[in-house]
């Protein structure tokens, strides 16, 4: 609308001085009433890569993008994309796309008019739609209610409205949710497809071996707060090792006080604990007098270390996300 | 700004709601205007023994003021009023309802854009229908006043058509007020009932409760009597006598009446975007 968004569109779109858009999250934080649904988050997503944003249901991360797309105003914090907020973004759609839920259509719209809709905000005519409609799949039903729509169909019609203005930003909300493995696999390579075309792509999910695959890194929340960001390959690296023994809790104890290694029960009576020296862990457990009845490396479980660096109790934030 | 207009009306005409209302409210209208016309000269409509002073019968004879009765009867019969308002209420809250309002707001980011392009909407809507309302009323009238009561339809006078173009404004303002009660409420459901009952039925028991104690001069900020009186430039009483009372329940230029009915609507949309602006949305 004024030129101070005008100015702002120049650093945030095609035309910044480096190339690609950086997405930057600072000590951002939400509060709904007494509910700390996002708590102090920082992080970075690079451009030409693809980022997972990971947690389990109700980790914030709905919330945070949100915030990031200026539809939630932070508590405190913030959230630029391209350097400038995105409500100061003057032509947003070909800047950042965005699909938050797949259900966000009116059911009596066909898919076609309700892209058309979005596209005339953006002077995104017909052609344009069309030609999108058959990317991802959708031309035979695009004249049909939306309301009719199987899930994986709404995906492919959100998906369809975040790539409306070629943005170099992708912001997708579970977009695997409701796809079959066939459309998994179909949208990974897709958004490999448009990460190697050097946008910024962040997707969240809550299961970690849905988006395994197709990510680089990622940045997992729990409670609000930020567990671990960085490459997707230094969570292989953190290699754990299962131990079975008679007294799990006592071990766990002598484990942490000694070599100041951390664990956390698994399934029967065993005990997985964050370290890959075996050695260390057999040494521990006899100085503590302990049997060993079964110990073995579990090389990179990023499933388990998921639930481990979840499921951990973490400090203030715990109490306040229940809701 | 000329974009989020064009997004904000192609949302209203891309569902099956605006013509289905339409519709719906084109058979009212003509209905009512059939009714109305069928009252001409008779005694039916005589308001000499009605509790509060005479105010005459605007059906004793044709005259210009009683044409304008026929072909808007449906908007001072305040029925029809109610399609404009629910249909305002609904466009906004189906948004909140199916959630389109994040890809709105996405689009548009700056919200003031959006509350404005889509009060234009409303507003572009509210003049289609005006037109609807018009042709269906100036039909079901005109046909019983030729085809049985063999009176003249006035067609051929301007006071008629100027009323039938006020009707535009009468249109527009109840769109709105639809619009702002929607973006208070969000609600879809609360909305519609909350907008209908007020309009309706509080309506209807403070005209009774200003009658019986003869407030007459409260009657006329009533927005369904703002709106008759507004449309109704000509007095169809000419001529008889009545009670000189009664007479401050009018404002004495039409042009006065549309302008509290605007500044109603002003507030309720400027209220609501107000709002709309500040809230969250999750
Ligand atoms: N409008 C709201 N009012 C109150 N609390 C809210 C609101 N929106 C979210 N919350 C709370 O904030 C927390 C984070 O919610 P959020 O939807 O961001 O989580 P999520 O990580 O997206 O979860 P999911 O995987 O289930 O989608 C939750 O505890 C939720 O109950
Ligand atoms: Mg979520």
């Amino acid at each position: 609308m004024t030129t101070s968004g005008q100015a702002a569109v120049a650093t945030a779109g095609h035309g910044g001085s480096t190339p690609g858009t950086r997405i930057e999250i600072r000590n951002l934080t939400k509060h709904f009433g007494s509910v700390i649904a996002v708590a102090n988050l920082t992080f970075d997503v690079e451009p030409g890569r693809i980022t997972g944003f990971l947690g389990p249901n109700g980790a914030g991360k709905t919330t945070t993008l949100r915030m990031a797309l200026g539809l939630v105003r932070p508590t405190s914090g913030t959230a630029l994309i391209g350097g400038v907020p995105y409500r100061r973004i003057a032509r947003p759609l070909r800047v950042v796309g965005s699909a938050l839920e797949a259900t966000n259509f009116h059911p009596g719209r066909s898919g076609r008019d309700h892209l058309r809709v979005l596209g005339d905000t953006a002077g995104i005519g017909a052609a344009r739609v069309d030609e999108l409609l058959d990317l991802v799949g959708l031309k035979d039903a695009a004249r049909k209610r939306a309301g009719g729509y199987s899930m994986g169909m709404r995906q492919r019609l959100g998906l369809a409205a975040a790539l409306i203005g070629d943005p170099p930003v992708l912001l997708l909300d579970e977009p695997t949710n409701g796809l079959d493995p066939e459309g998994i696999r179909w949208l990974r390579g897709f958004l490999r497809h448009l990460s190697s075309q050097g946008r910024t792509i962040l997707i969240s999910s809550h299961l970690l071996s849905e988006v395994e695959q197709t990510v680089d890194d990622v940045v997992i929340i729990n409670h609000g707060r930020l567990v671990k960001a960085g490459p997707i390959e230094e969570l292989h690296g953190e290699s754990t090792c299962l131990v079975r023994t008679s007294d799990p809790t006592r071990l766990a104890q002598a484990l942490s006080d000694s070599a100041g290694v951390r664990s956390h029960p698994a399934e029967d009576g065993a005990l997985v604990a964050s370290t890959a020296d075996l050695r260390l862990v057999g040494d521990i457990a006899l100085k503590t007098g302990l049997p060993i009845w079964e110990l073995r490396a579990q090389g990179g479980d990023l499933e388990q270390l998921f639930f481990a660096l979840t499921e951990e109790p973490s400090g203030a934030a715990q109490t306040g996300a229940v809701a | 700004m000329n974009g989020a207009i064009r997004s904000e009306i192609r949302k209203v005409f891309t569902t099956r709601l605006w013509w289905g209302m339409a519709l719906g409210m084109a058979a009212l209208a003509a209905l009512i205007s059939m009714g109305f016309a069928a009252l001409v000269s008779t005694d039916f409509g005589d308001g000499g023994d009605q509790p509060g002073g005479n105010q005459g019968n605007p059906f004793a004879r044709m005259t210009v003021g009683t044409a304008q009765l026929i072909y808007n009867a449906g908007l001072v019969q305040q029925m029809t009023t109610l399609f404009p308002l629910a249909l305002g209420t609904l466009l906004i809250t189906s948004e909140y309802r199916h959630k389109t309002i994040s890809a709105t707001f996405l689009s548009t980011p700056n919200r003031w854009v959006v509350m404005v392009s889509k009060a234009i909407a409303v507003s572009v809507t509210g003049v289609l229908y005006a037109v609807v309302h018009a042709a269906a009323s100036v039909g079901g009238g005109a046909a019983i006043l030729i085809g049985v009561k063999g009176e003249p339809t006035l067609l051929d006078q301007g006071e008629v058509w100027k009323s039938l173009g006020i009707g535009v404004i009468a249109f527009v303002v109840w769109m709105l007020f639809g619009f702002g009660i929607g973006m208070l409420i969000r609600n879809q459901i609360a909305a519609v009932l909350i907008g209908v009952g007020v309009a309706f039925v509080a309506q209807i028991a403070l005209n009774v409760i200003f009658t019986v104690q003869e407030w007459y001069s409260a009657m006329k900020w009533l927005p369904g009597n703002l709106t008759a009186n507004m449309l109704i430039t000509s007095d169809p009483v000419e001529g008889q006598q009545v009670d000189p009372a009664t007479q401050s329940q009018y404002f004495e230029f039409w042009w006065q009446s549309a302008l509290v009915l605007l500044v109603y609507a002003a507030v309720l949309a400027v209220s609501g975007a107000f709002l709309t602006t500040r809230r969250d949305v999750t």
